[in-house]
């Protein structure tokens, strides 16, 4: 990017990459786990597409007989819809905007160097891959991938003899979705504890934050310039009770950092000094100035 | 390539909000007395978004070409941090034309669930299974018979596949058809039931649409102003045979329905 020049070198948020593994693989640095995300929904969109042609090839030749595919049965039509479905809505319409934008832009938007735990992130996303390898394993099962649809409700996702991808491919259908939870799971951990944690001084909450994480500022964190939020009133009653923190140093200002040995370092003990030049897109290093004067 | 994106997503707009705004398609004939509220609704639902949608897009091409790259003469990106007032004002709107939409839209949606039926309503029991519906009418004595699940044959299709228990004297004139058949301008009720997996009753025409879910009696009514033929879809994924899943409902005159009834009940005997 052309903003190079305005980072500071010395006050790197992070070892640099080292290394193409490190640097694009397992990556610890936010955006190209951002980016990892996105392509990985990129390349999820693709296979569901594929498989919506499918289904309006049907309907358009309903009799046509496919190369290498063959014949369109019934239950090859669900499990197109199945597929299609889950893999539209788990894999692109939740990995895009949450895993893909959230990653890329949640640490920008508050001024933030990177995500509270870059181990866990790197392995939210790992994880949310697995899932996608999981799930496309079902085509090649016998009797194929499962034909519920992406909702899989119960009874009919619950009976073996609701068709032939109701055996084996159901079974792998479920454990995706669940490996997928899980690396959700991972992420949604690292989004709250960045947003609650790592959020520089005073800002109006920028649009997209609390959409991804809801924050109740009036208990959760102090507002160092006494600025109200939008939501402070409402959430005030909800984080005088079950959401404070009690004796922890997470409603504050980030003395104290929940860590997980082996997760990852929380940046928050970073310092940084003021600096008037910023801009949008820089590097990170550039954009946890991007509020000004306030320390951590 | 400002100019290029701001004439796609214009082109886009436009000629999307041309399908809605000619009706090159619109909604089937609405054939029940709720139908004509709920119409209003979702029109007045779709203008609203309408206007925001064609608003929000034509802002979008013009931002896009206002703020495009410029060459060297580009001027530096200004950092926002937010605009308080803007935040709440939109939020607030969004959630007043949330809420208020739904509100708004409660009264029918009550009218049809939460309202016990007319106790003159045509009753009729609705029952999914895989992959076909059965009709159930109580008959001149008003009452239901017992039905047993180990009694279900769902091969044998008609009573024996919904286990009616021929023992129970209620059970004697119940009629199971697999044609719903109703008078017009009456209230019908009708009991939702599934023997297997969830289906989902749908008569478009009726505006009505529930789901249907094993082991619950679901109560709903509607009134049928209009005679004719509408089709009965099933609007649930249950199965192989989900896409044939289909019957009629039949709207005919009060003294068409009771000959069919006595059609029906002399068949019994």
């Amino acid at each position: 990017m052309a903003t190079h020049e305005f980072a500071a070198q010395e006050s790197h948020a992070h070892a640099a990459p080292q290394g193409f593994i490190r640097k694009w693989v397992f990556s610890l640095d936010h955006k190209v786990i951002g980016l990892q995300y996105y392509f990985l929904a990129l390349a999820a969109v693709f296979v569901g597409m594929f498989l919506s042609l499918l289904m309006r090839i049907h309907l358009i030749w309903p009799t046509a007989t496919l190369p290498l595919l063959g014949d369109i049965k019934p239950e090859t039509y669900l499990t197109l819809v199945t597929m299609h479905g889950t893999i539209m809505v788990f894999f692109v319409l939740t990995t895009a905007p949450q895993g893909g934008f959230g990653n890329y832009f949640l640490p920008i938007q508050i001024g933030a160097p990177d995500m509270a735990f870059p181990v866990l992130n790197m392995l939210s996303f790992w994880t949310t891959f697995l899932g996608f390898v999981v799930m496309i394993a079902a085509f090649f099962v016998a009797g194929g991938a499962p034909l519920h649809g992406w909702t899989g409700y119960a009874p009919l996702s619950a009976l073996q003899s609701a068709g032939p991808g109701e055996g084996l491919g159901a079974d792998l259908w479920i454990i995706s979705i669940a490996i997928f939870c899980i690396g959700a799971l991972m992420g949604a951990l690292n989004f709250i504890t960045t947003t609650l944690d790592m959020r520089a001084g005073r800002f109006a909450a920028p649009v997209a934050a609390p959409l991804l994480v809801l924050r109740p500022s009036g208990g959760l964190h102090r507002d160092p310039a006494g600025h109200g939020h939008v939501l402070a009133v409402a959430l005030r009653v909800l984080s005088q009770t079950n959401l404070r923190l009690q004796g922890h140093g997470l409603r504050d200002h980030g003395h104290w950092v929940p860590r997980l040995h082996g997760l990852g370092t929380s940046y928050v003990h970073e310092r940084y000094e003021p600096v008037h030049r910023f801009r949008v897109l820089d590097h990170d290093h550039g954009d946890r100035r991007a509020f000004g004067d306030k320390n951590f | 390539m400002g100019l290029i994106l701001l004439i796609i997503i214009w082109f886009i707009t436009l000629v999307s909000t041309y399908f809605f705004v000619a009706k090159t398609w619109w909604l089937p004939v609405g054939a029940s007395a709720a139908a004509p509220g709920i119409d209003h609704h979702f029109t007045v639902t779709f203008i609203l978004m309408g206007v925001v949608f064609v608003v929000a897009q034509l802002a979008l091409g013009y931002l896009v070409w206002l703020y495009r790259e410029r060459g060297s003469s580009s001027a530096k990106v200004a950092y926002s941090h937010g605009n308080t007032t803007m935040e709440i004002v939109w939020t607030v709107l969004t959630t007043i034309l949330f809420v208020g939409l739904n509100l708004a839209s409660s009264s029918i949606w009550a009218s049809e669930r939460f309202r016990p039926a007319a106790a003159d309503a045509v009753r009729v029991e609705v029952t999914g299974m895989q992959f076909a519906w059965y009709f159930r009418y109580p008959g001149p004595d008003g009452q239901f018979g017992g039905t047993k699940p180990e009694l279900e044959d769902a091969s044998a299709g008609g009573e024996a596949a919904l286990g009616l228990d021929t023992k129970d004297p209620a059970s004697k004139d119940d009629v199971v058809t697999g044609t719903m058949v109703v008078p017009v301008n009456r209230e019908v009720e009708v009991i939702l039931r599934a023997h297997d997996v969830i289906h989902s009753f749908f008569v478009p025409q009726m505006r009505f649409k529930q789901d249907a879910v094993p082991g619950l009696a679901i109560h709903m009514h509607f009134t049928p102003v209009q005679t004719g033929e509408y089709e009965i879809l099933c609007a649930e994924l249950c199965g192989l045979g989900h896409y044939k899943m289909h019957g009629m409902l039949k709207v005919v005159s009060q003294e068409e329905f009771n000959k069919w009834m006595a059609e029906r009940e002399a068949e019994k005997q």
